[in-house]
């Protein structure tokens, strides 16, 4: 069963930059010819989320605005403009840079490659503004760093009536023995509000052997906004990755991750939230690939869908045929706040080894009414009590978090996903 | 002082949409005064607990309430609490993510809101927190796990009269239904109203455990029996109760 796509097309608004040291044209123009053959959206993987009804037919493609970055402690920040150039042309008295460059383009494009989803040949042919973000240091306290990426709508164009679609990327190195810790925010410029515009971000993220990345995603963009993010992680033996991904904004937000277990007793724990209002889609898609033995994966997503948005989750865990003693979890509750609102949770199991202990579960259910009446015939207001069992649903995946501003925008989500409630029950 | 602090008058009561429960239920509580209520399984007992809380399950046909003059009918389950009704389950509810400590803060300050007064912060709370856990001899990190999650029954029940040494209620409603009820737990219950104990204050205990009363000693004891009080009396009423069983009343309302 095959649904028919609407094919989407992206006009570049942009010369595609000359030869540089990172993405060669050749490579560029290989990903381009790629993505034009194939149609974004178009697959199994897509099946509960109709991008080509939801988008716009045609993108026109614009620069993405410079992120915003705050850094502490031991850790290299080079955009993608400054190590294409240190790669060209090197510059006395920056070897150390023109290392993490180098490094940075024998790495770029061979984790979320063009053979994965048409997006990642979208990214690869058309990207310009990437971040590299490098630690290798092993000692003191964890460097971070913190990059607000806003998804402008741009600059209007005359020659288009098209909606502007920025396409942006990350590549995280957390090298050998290194310890990291990364926030990335998805935001909306205030202000604007009215966007139809589409924003597209790939992250690769390297985990060397026993090296320790901490990562933080929070997509809070307008509700009027679409984005398509994809993660793709690799971590090396003993390497940790602890990611918390939350998907709270857009109109349509899909957030997919790729993360392979390639060395021996890799670690990968992600947990997730995503909050929906009104129409919103909010779609997680995850795979996670345990190649070696004695890797241990964890997944908790978990869900609160109101107004009559639909929230996804599809958790794929493939276990490869020498992989013995993986133990690898999964867990996916929903909370269903209003009769429109929709989950549908897919948790999908591919193993080829008999040594594995994988557990999944998955719920959708609705805020308990005992506990509900139990809070109210202690005075709170239903409104009150309707609040502290959704943060507290929600609070899990919260409370590991960090980030004062990100757990305010996550808290404002949560309201927002209750006065959904409240306007039915008026 | 005889002014009335609750007036329940020929109250019909059901499950909604199912059978009536409550048949023209009759009962007043002068302020001050503890009653407790006994009768069988199937008498009607919980739904007059749940009912007096405002649950939406209940639906009331006909009758009245007055609360402190007013109808309690017409407040919202929030409302009768802020207002000063508590009714302490026989199962507290657990609530796993919601910190023990934060929803008893919550709950003082909305509270107090009502009443007009400042809220509480949180080292102003723990000062008062610290007294009434001590005084139902529970440990303060009982305020840092989740509401009633895995608590022990006794546990659960010590969190019960916290609350409401903390809200101090004008009229507590005591749901102690179930006859499968730990000694233990029944000991904390009976305590605890007997020391809320106040001129200013009301308690009703719904019981069918006859024993709840050697730990609190109530003012008048009534028989609940298919939706109706079919007999009341004093205290030693309870033992009676204990010793006979209920059906020498039934049999003799069924006759008359």
């Amino acid at each position: 069963m095959r649904r028919e796509e609407p094919q989407v097309s992206f006009e570049p608004a942009l010369e595609l930059t000359p030869a540089t040291g990172l993405l060669s044209q050749a490579r560029r123009a290989q990903a381009r010819e790629r993505f034009e053959r194939a149609t974004l959206g178009k697959s199994e993987a897509w099946w509960y989320t109709p991008l080509g009804k939801r988008l716009s037919p045609q993108y026109a493609l614009r620069d993405a605005v410079a992120p915003q970055l705050e850094t502490k402690g031991a850790v290299s920040v080079l955009t993608f403009a400054e190590a294409s150039a240190l790669i060209d042309t090197p510059v006395e008295g920056a070897e150390g840079a023109r290392q993490t460059a180098i490094r940075a383009s024998e790495l770029l494009g061979s984790l979320a490659t063009e053979e994965g989803e048409a997006y990642c040949a979208l990214n690869t042919a058309h990207v310009e503004r990437g971040l590299i973000i490098y630690a290798h240091s092993t000692e003191g306290e964890a460097p971070s760093v913190r990059v607000t990426w806003p998804v402008t709508a741009g600059e209007a164009s005359e020659a288009s009536s098209s909606p502007t679609a920025t396409i942006s990327r990350t590549l995280i190195i957390c090298e050998e023995g290194a310890r990291l810790s990364v926030t990335e925010r998805f935001v909306s410029p205030e202000g604007e509000l009215i966007s139809s515009a589409l924003s597209a971000h790939v992250t690769e993220l390297w985990v060397g052997a026993r090296a320790q990345l901490t990562y933080l995603r929070a997509q809070t963009t307008a509700l009027t906004h679409h984005h398509v993010g994809r993660i793709s992680a690799s971590v090396q033996e003993r390497g940790q990755l602890t990611g918390t991904l939350l998907n709270l904004g857009g109109a349509l937000s899909r957030v997919e991750v790729e993360a392979s277990l390639e060395g021996e007793r890799a670690d990968v724990t992600l947990n997730g939230a995503f909050t929906g209002s009104a129409t919103q889609l909010l779609d997680q898609h995850l795979t996670l690939r345990h190649m070696s033995p004695n890797c241990t994966s964890a997944q908790r997503f978990k869900g609160l869908i109101g107004g009559s948005a639909r929230g996804i989750f599809t958790g794929r865990v493939y276990v490869a045929e020498g992989a013995s003693g993986t133990r690898a979890e999964q867990n996916n509750p929903n909370l269903i706040l209003t009769e429109g609102a929709r989950a549908m949770t897919r948790p999908q199991l591919e193993i080829y080894n008999d040594d594995v202990e994988c557990s999944h579960g998955a719920t959708v259910g609705q805020l308990d009414e005992r506990a509900l009446f139990y809070l109210r015939s202690r005075g709170l207001t239903q409104a009150v009590a309707e609040r502290l069992l959704a943060e507290a649903f929600v609070g899990e995946v919260l409370s590991e978090v960090r980030d004062e501003q990100v757990v305010a925008e996550a808290q404002e989500a949560i309201q927002r996903a209750l006065k959904t409630l409240e306007s039915l029950e008026s | 002082m005889s002014e009335m602090l609750l007036e329940i008058k020929d109250l019909h009561a059901r499950v909604k949409d199912g059978a009536e429960i409550i048949k023209g239920l009759s009962l007043s509580i002068p302020r001050g005064e503890v009653h407790a209520i006994m009768g069988p399984n199937g008498s009607g007992k919980s739904t007059l607990s749940y009912v007096l809380a405002g649950h939406e399950g209940y639906e009331v046909t006909s009758g009245s309430i007055l609360y402190q003059g007013q109808d309690l009918l017409e407040m919202s389950t929030d409302e009768r609490a802020r207002e000063g009704v508590f009714l302490a389950f026989q199962y507290p509810v657990e609530i796993p993510g919601v910190g023990n400590g934060y929803f008893l803060r919550s709950i003082l300050n909305a509270r107090r809101a009502h009443q007009g007064l400042d809220e509480l912060n949180p080292v102003e709370f723990m000062k008062r927190a610290r007294v009434a856990l001590e005084s139902v001899n529970l440990k303060p990190d009982m305020l840092k796990r989740s509401v009633n999650e895995g608590f022990s029954g006794g546990e659960k029940k010590r969190n019960e009269v916290l609350q409401m040494a903390l809200l101090e209620p004008t009229l507590c409603v005591l749901d102690e239904t179930d006859s499968g009820l730990d000694i233990d737990a029944l000991r904390v219950v009976g305590q605890g109203v007997e020391a809320l104990k106040s001129p200013e204050r009301s308690s009703l205990i719904i019981t069918h455990f006859p024993r709840l009363l050697d730990h609190v000693t109530p003012h008048k004891v009534h028989v609940l029996s298919d939706g109706k009080i079919i007999h009341s009396g004093e205290h030693a009423l309870a033992g009676e109760l204990e010793a006979r069983g209920y059906e020498w009343l039934i049999n003799g309302e069924a006759s008359r």
